[in-house]
């Protein structure tokens, strides 16, 4: 699918950027890990790394495709590929996927899971978004599942909504007519965010008024605040901005990385069902209030994550 | 959640002509986990606070089998229990875009509480007096080579198993169809009666005793109610003699996620640790 010609080739994955890695292990050891698989096989590698790397042995991850009306004809572009917890259960059932990542060695190890799985109908590359060399409506979805405010670091924007708005607008140049963008990402509402760290590793920042939270990042870490997460009405003037006039909001239960549960942001009675019936909510002042509709919908401003669905 | 689904409901349930419907996507805990490709979609109609039907389908076509053969058992628990509301009622099961779908109905109810074990062992009863006509008298020493070499482990702990069961062997064993997860987790206690859901461990030929032996165990009734309870089992399939720890071997035997446990030997440690426990307490022989 790229046309331009790559930077470099390595292990036959085309290079459009420089490697850049990311991921919650060093590279040294994601690099022990494909190395592992080459000299030891799966097996070996499960066994040393499975509680260390964020293994995707099971397709439930990319559950959110319910969402959309995916069809075994659609080709689809996977955004931050990784370790390919979506891309390898995507192409099991559409007809093309095109994965990228800015890791060289998450793309090797992806590689290899696909041969593993025997799906010959993955192209991968390392690039970036705004790089890569893709043909215009050329995609029936995009998935950005964990990347938008990632993409809000690009060192070509001086403020990360810039980034992620480019980065919409880029998908939006992507997709066929009809297509869907689909997004997974946090609430920056979110209650956890009360208790653990933002994307950018301090408490308490998506809550701080942006005016606030860019000069007091810069003075904790020394870097630019630009990992930005929205509410819901964010993100929907976000994706407006880029031109996606279509949305339509899930809540995604206990995330967007594994989607056990979901349901329409706006069907209450779904989500008291399931907040009633399908979760172990034992205190029997929490089920209580989860029956008064009013709690329930000021619940869902806190919810930990939105997958989103978006159509030109 | 989108329009192949709404179509699929639409098309093969004609009860949601005219009506609105929402759905919660679903799969259990572990399931993706375990290897389970099964993912499940609960309808609602219009405001309704119970869902009226749960659709089934499987992540990928190579998995299509989980749901043929769970809409099988659907259908072979309908001729056993006859118009009872037990189990989930079949509707459609087919095939859009290669992919295997299948329609059952669901059921309004709530979590069972310590209160409702009564109704949940009579409507066990029930299900089980409809069994009877496929009740089969079987050799023990058959049954249990079979489940044995049937077993995914080492041949050590198969030679172990062979050892452990000419201990405990019963001649004679009662073969009846189980639910084969009758735990309160697939209860729905509702105004109307019991129900019991996920069906997809069905035994159509199993160990007599399996579901009511390890609900009454596992919900922790009071021994005299457990003895009662198993008596009056014993009575209605026409079982001379009690529950002994050849039965427990042989259920522990049948279950398939101890068949397919990964580190086997954990459950042969269980099995002497279970025994000990429901001998000493005179639940089993």
């Amino acid at each position: 699918m790229p046309k331009r010609s790559p930077v470099r080739v390595v292990d036959d994955i085309p290079l459009y950027n420089e490697n850049r890695y990311w991921g919650k292990v060093p590279e040294k050891e994601m690099e022990e890990g494909v190395h592992t698989i080459e000299k030891e096989g799966w097996e070996a590698f499960r066994k040393k790394y499975e509680k260390r790397l964020d293994v995707a042995f099971h397709d439930g991850h990319a559950d959110w495709r319910y969402e959309m009306p995916l069809t075994s004809d659609w080709t689809v572009l996977d955004t931050g590929a990784g370790l390919g917890r979506n891309t390898i259960p995507l192409a099991r059932v559409v007809k093309k996927v095109v994965a990228f990542d800015q890791s060289l060695v998450r793309m090797r190890y992806l590689k290899k899971r696909l041969e593993k799985e025997q799906l010959s109908n993955v192209e991968l590359f390392v690039g970036d978004l705004f790089d890569a060399p893709l043909e215009p409506h050329s995609f029936d979805m995009i998935a950005m599942n964990g990347v938008l405010e990632w993409v809000g670091m690009s060192d070509r924007y001086e403020n990360g909504r810039d980034g992620q708005l480019a980065a919409l607008r880029k998908c939006k140049e992507l997709l066929k007519p009809g297509g869907y963008l689909y997004i997974g990402i946090e609430n920056r509402y979110s209650f956890v965010y009360l208790h653990v760290a933002d994307h950018i590793g301090l408490m308490w920042t998506s809550f701080m008024p942006r005016f606030l939270s860019r000069p007091y990042v810069r003075w904790r870490q020394g870097l630019p605040y630009k990992t930005y997460t929205y509410s819901k009405r964010g993100y929907e003037r976000l994706l407006q901005e880029a031109g996606f006039t279509k949305q339509e909001f899930f809540l995604p239960h206990p995330g967007y990385n594994m989607p056990r549960m979901i349901v329409r942001y706006d069907d209450m009675r779904s989500l008291s069902y399931l907040l009633r019936n399908l979760t172990r909510v034992r205190n029997g002042l929490l089920r209580a209030c989860i029956g008064i509709p009013f709690v329930l919908r000021i619940y869902r401003y806190f919810f930990f994550s939105f997958n989103i669905t978006a159509q030109v | 959640m989108n329009e192949i689904i709404e179509r699929i409901v639409r098309t093969h349930a004609p009860e949601s002509a005219g009506k609105r419907l929402s759905f919660i996507k679903l799969n259990t805990a572990g399931s993706p986990m375990r290897g389970k490709p099964k993912v499940l979609f609960l309808c609602f109609f219009n405001e309704e606070q119970f869902p009226a039907f749960c659709l089934k389908t499987v992540r990928s076509k190579g998995h299509n089998a989980v749901i043929t053969e769970g809409f099988g058992v659907l259908q072979q628990l309908e001729k056993i229990a006859g118009g009872k509301n037990l189990f989930p009622r079949s509707i459609w099961q087919g095939e859009d875009d290669s992919i295997a779908w299948s329609i059952e109905s669901a059921f309004a109810g709530r979590k069972p509480v310590a209160g409702d074990t009564t109704n949940i062992v009579d409507a066990y009863f029930d299900f089980a007096r409809a069994s009877l006509p496929r009740k089969r008298i079987a050799n023990g020493e058959e049954v249990a080579k079979k489940l044995i070499a049937d077993i995914d482990c080492s041949s050590e702990d198969k030679k172990a198993l062979e050892a452990l069961w000419k201990e405990v062997a019963i001649p004679e064993i009662i073969l009846l169809p189980q639910h084969g997860d009758f735990t309160p987790d697939n209860i729905l206690v509702a105004r109307e009666g019991v129900h019991v859901v996920d069906c997809d461990r069905f035994l159509p030929e199993g160990v007599a005793g399996f579901d009511i032996f390890y609900f009454l165990v596992r919900t922790l009734q009071t021994k005299s109610d457990v003895t009662a309870y198993l008596q009056k089992y014993c009575e209605i399939v026409g079982m001379s003699r009690s529950f002994s720890a050849g039965d427990l071997l042989l259920w522990g035997l049948q279950d398939e996620v101890v068949k397919k446990e990964s580190n086997f030997p954990f459950s042969l440690k269980n099995f002497t640790r279970w025994y000990q426990d429901l001998r000493s307490a005179k639940l089993i022989s």
